[in-house]
C-alpha cells in the first residue's frame, strides 16, 4: 500500500470513529425516546403491541453498530499521525467544497425561495437553470472569450427545459405543479 | 400451467394497443437515456416517473416504470463501454471489458455484445419469472409474522453485507431506513411516533421524495463537486448484435442467467453485484481467463446478461412477498403500492393476472430495448455530447417537480432536499444507499409483523425462534451480526480453518 493510500485510510477511519460516536448518540437518543413513549395504557392496548417497541430496538442496534465502527476504527488506526496536505490537494479540496457549496445554495434557493412563493412554475424553474448554468460555466465560457454565448445557451436551456417540463408534467400527464 | 399461458396471452395482448405500445418504447428509450448518463441511477429514474405517471391507469403506469428500469440498466452500459464509467452501478463490471474492446476499435461490437447479452438475460430472467412467482407465492402463504419479521431484517442485513464496501456501514444504514420508516402515525394504533408535534411529520417521509433526494438530489451534489467530465470515444463500428457469441458462450450466457436471477431474488442485492458475480463465475470458468479486463467478450457477456437477468429476479420476491430484491425494485413496489395493488403471498389468489402482466411489460421492455439497441445506437451517443450542467439543472428541476406533484405539498420537497444533502455526507463518507432504501420500504411491515406475532404469541418470543423458517433467516442474521465483530470474526474464521483442517481441506 502507498504512503498516499495509508493517508486517505486513517482520514477515513478517523471519521469512522466520529461517525461511531455520532450513531451511538444518535441510537441512543432512538431507544429514549422509545422508552418516554406513550405506551398507550389508557385504552388498554395488548401490551406487545406498544408503538415503542421497534424503534427501541433498532436505537440499540445502531447505538451498538457504531460503537463496532468507532472501535474498529481506532483498532484501525484513525489516530496515527497525518502528514498535512499539499497545496495542490489543498486547493483541490477547496474547489471540491466550492462547488458543492454554490451548488447547495443555488438549489435550495430554488426549491425555498422560488417554488410555491406566486411565482409561475415556469418561470423559477427558468430562472433557476439559467442561473445554475450559467454560473457553472462562468468561468470557462470566459477563458475562451464566450461569455455572450453562454448566457445565450443557458437562456436557451433554461425556457426550453422548464417549458417542457411544464408541458409534459403539467398537459400531458396532468401532474400539479408547484 | 395452462391457466398460466393462458393468462400471460391474455396480459400480452392487453399490450399491444397504440397507446401501450408508445409507452413501452417511450419509456425504454428514456430509460435507456438516463442509464447512459453518468451519475442518474434506475432507482431515481423509476422515482422520477413514478411522480409522472401517478394519476395514468395502474397497469400502464406499471409498464412504463418497468420499461424505464430495464433501459436504464442497459442504457447504462453505453456509458461503460465509452467512458469508462458505469452509466449506473449495475454497468461498472461491463467497464473492464467493454472499454478495453472499445480502445482496441470495437466499441460498436461491444454494445452489440451488451445489447444480445441484455436481451438473453432479460428473457431467462422473464422465465424465471414467470415460473418461480407463483410457486414462491404458494410457499409465502405458510408464512406468518414470525417469517415476515425475519424475512424483513434478513433483506436489510443481506443488502447491507454485499451493496456497499462496508457491511457494517450498510447495516447502519438498513437500521436508520426501517427507523425513518416508523416516524409518523403506527400502522396499529395510529399513535405519532418521533413527530415533535409537527403535523406534516404525522404522515411520515414520504417513499418517494426521500428516494429522490438521496438518489437524484445527492448525485446532482457528487456530480458538481468534480470539475471535468471524461472524454468519450466516438468511433463506433457495427453495432448488429452477435447472437453467434451466445451460442459460442452458451455455458457463459447460462451461469449468468441463473446467477442474475439468483442475486436479484435475494432481498436488496441488486443489479451492480449479479453483474460483478457472473463476471467472476465466467472467468474462474473461463479458458481464456487472460483475456479477462483486456476485451474480453465472454466477461463482457456474461456481466450484461447476469446485471438483466437480476431484473426480472429481484422482482420475484417484489409480487410474491412485497420484499424487494433490489432499490430500484423497492421504488417499484412502492409504485405498486401507490397504485393500489397490494404485492404479497395474497396477490396470486387476489389478482393472478396481474403477475402474468408483469411478465408481458418486462417482454414488451425487452422487445423495445432490442430494437434500440439495433437500430438506435448512433443517436443516442449524442446523448454524451450534452453538458452535465445542463443535464443537471434539469435533473434538479425533476426532483423538485416530481416530489412536490405526489401529495402536492412542499413538505415533500423539504423532504427531498434534506435527504439528497444527508445522502451525499454518508456517501462521501463510504454509506451506501441501497440498504437506507430497503429499510424504508420494509420498516412498516417489520414493526406490524413483529408486534403481531407477539400478540399471536401472547409475548412469548419462541415462535420467533423455533419456526423452521425461522430459525434459517436468523442463523443467517446472526453469523453475519457475528462476523461483523472483530474478534468473533477471527474466532470463526479459526474454527472453520481447524474443521477444515481436521477434515483434510489443506487446499489453497
Amino acid at each position: 500500500m502507498s504512503a498516499g493510500e495509508d493517508e486517505a485510510k486513517i482520514v477515513a477511519t478517523r471519521s469512522d470513529v466520529w461517525w461511531g460516536i455520532g450513531w451511538f448518540v444518535f441510537g441512543i437518543a432512538v431507544t429514549w425516546g422509545a422508552i418516554k413513549m406513550d405506551r398507550l395504557e389508557h385504552l388498554h392496548i395488548n401490551p406487545y403491541t406498544i408503538p415503542g417497541l421497534l424503534p427501541g430496538i433498532l436505537g440499540i442496534f445502531i447505538a451498538f453498530f457504531g460503537v463496532i465502527l468507532a472501535i474498529r476504527a481506532i483498532r484501525g488506526g484513525a489516530f496515527a499521525a497525518l502528514e498535512p496536505k499539499s497545496a495542490d490537494e489543498q486547493a483541490e479540496d477547496r474547489v471540491a467544497w466550492q462547488r458543492v457549496s454554490v451548488t447547495v445554495a443555488i438549489c435550495l434557493a430554488f426549491a425555498l425561495g422560488l417554488i410555491g412563493h406566486g411565482l409561475p412554475f415556469w418561470a423559477s424553474a427558468a430562472a433557476f437553470i439559467f442561473t445554475f448554468v450559467t454560473v457553472f460555466q462562468w468561468k470557462e465560457r470566459g477563458a475562451a472569450n464566450q461569455r455572450l454565448r453562454g448566457l445565450l445557451a443557458a437562456a436557451g436551456v433554461a425556457i426550453g427545459g422548464s417549458a417542457v417540463i411544464t408541458f409534459i408534467f403539467q398537459e400531458l400527464f396532468l401532474v400539479r405543479l408547484p | 400451467m395452462f391457466e398460466g399461458l393462458v393468462l400471460l396471452g391474455s396480459s400480452l395482448a392487453s399490450f399491444l394497443g397504440p397507446w401501450q405500445l408508445l409507452y413501452a418504447f417511450g419509456a425504454t428509450l428514456a430509460g435507456i437515456i438516463i442509464g447512459c448518463m453518468p451519475g442518474l441511477s434506475a432507482t431515481l429514474g423509476i422515482a422520477l416517473f413514478t411522480t409522472l405517471t401517478i394519476r395514468m391507469p395502474p397497469n400502464d403506469a406499471i409498464l412504463i416504470l418497468i420499461c424505464a428500469y430495464s433501459g436504464a440498466i442497459y442504457g447504462g452500459s453505453r456509458t461503460a463501454i465509452l467512458l469508462n464509467i458505469p452509466g449506473t452501478a449495475a454497468n461498472a463490471a461491463a467497464c473492464l471489458d467493454g472499454y478495453q474492446l472499445a480502445r482496441q476499435g470495437q466499441a460498436g461490437r461491444a454494445m452489440g455484445i451488451a445489447t444480445t447479452g441484455s436481451v438473453v438475460g432479460s428473457i431467462f430472467g422473464i422465465i424465471c419469472l414467470a415460473l418461480f412467482t407463483p410457486m414462491l407465492g404458494e410457499v409465502a402463504l405458510t408464512f406468518g409474522a414470525f417469517e415476515f419479521f425475519w424475512l424483513t431484517m434478513f433483506g436489510v442485513m443481506m443488502s447491507g453485507s454485499i451493496t456497499g464496501e462496508d457491511a457494517l456501514k450498510g447495516w447502519i444504514m438498513g437500521f436508520l431506513g426501517l427507523f425513518i420508516a416508523l416516524i409518523g402515525q403506527d400502522g396499529i394504533h395510529a399513535y405519532d411516533r418521533y413527530s415533535f408535534g409537527i403535523s406534516d411529520l404525522t404522515g411520515g417521509f414520504s417513499l418517494i421524495p426521500s428516494l429522490v433526494g438521496a438518489f437524484g438530489f445527492a448525485e446532482v451534489l457528487t456530480v458538481m463537486k468534480e470539475r471535468q467530465a471524461r472524454p468519450a470515444i466516438h468511433t463506433v463500428d457495427s453495432v448488429f448484435p452477435r447472437f453467434g457469441d451466445v451460442i459460442k458462450y452458451w455455458r457463459t450466457v447460462l451461469r449468468s442467467g441463473v446467477i442474475g436471477v439468483y442475486v436479484g431474488i435475494l432481498p436488496g442485492v441488486g443489479e451492480d453485484m449479479a453483474a460483478w458475480s457472473s463476471y467472476a463465475a465466467a472467468r474462474r470458468a473461463s479458458k481464456e481467463k487472460e483475456k479477462f479486463g483486456k476485451g474480453s467478450v465472454e466477461g463482457l457477456i456474461a456481466a450484461e446478461t447476469g446485471d438483466n437477468a437480476s431484473i426480472p429476479g429481484a422482482i420475484i420476491p417484489s409480487l410474491a412477498l412485497a420484499i424487494p430484491g433490489s432499490a430500484p425494485a423497492a421504488v417499484l413496489l412502492a409504485a405498486m403500492m401507490i397504485h393500489g395493488v397490494r404485492p404479497g403471498p395474497m396477490l396470486m389468489i387476489e389478482s393472478p393476472q396481474f403477475v402474468y402482466d408483469v411478465v408481458a411489460m418486462n417482454l414488451m421492455a425487452t422487445v423495445a430495448m432490442l430494437f434500440f439497441g439495433l437500430f438506435l445506437v448512433r443517436p443516442l451517443l449524442m446523448v454524451l455530447q450534452i453538458p452535465r450542467t445542463y443535464i443537471m439543472a434539469i435533473i434538479f428541476v425533476l426532483c423538485t417537480v416530481g416530489s412536490y406533484s405526489l401529495a402536492g405539498r412542499l413538505f415533500d420537497v423539504w423532504t427531498m432536499l434534506g435527504f439528497g444533502i444527508f445522502g451525499y455526507i454518508l456517501r462521501q463518507n463510504g454509506y451506501s444507499m441501497a440498504p437506507l432504501v430497503l429499510g424504508l420500504v420494509l420498516g412498516d411491515l417489520m414493526d406490524k409483523s413483529l408486534r403481531r406475532g407477539l400478540v399471536l404469541s401472547d409475548g412469548d418470543l419462541t415462535p420467533f425462534f423455533t419456526r423452521p423458517i425461522c430459525v434459517v433467516l436468523w442463523a443467517v442474521v446472526l453469523i453475519m451480526l457475528l462476523m461483523s465483530i472483530p474478534t468473533t470474526s477471527r474466532l470463526i474464521r479459526n474454527q472453520m480453518k481447524a474443521v477444515k483442517t481436521r477434515l483434510g481441506f489443506n487446499g489453497a
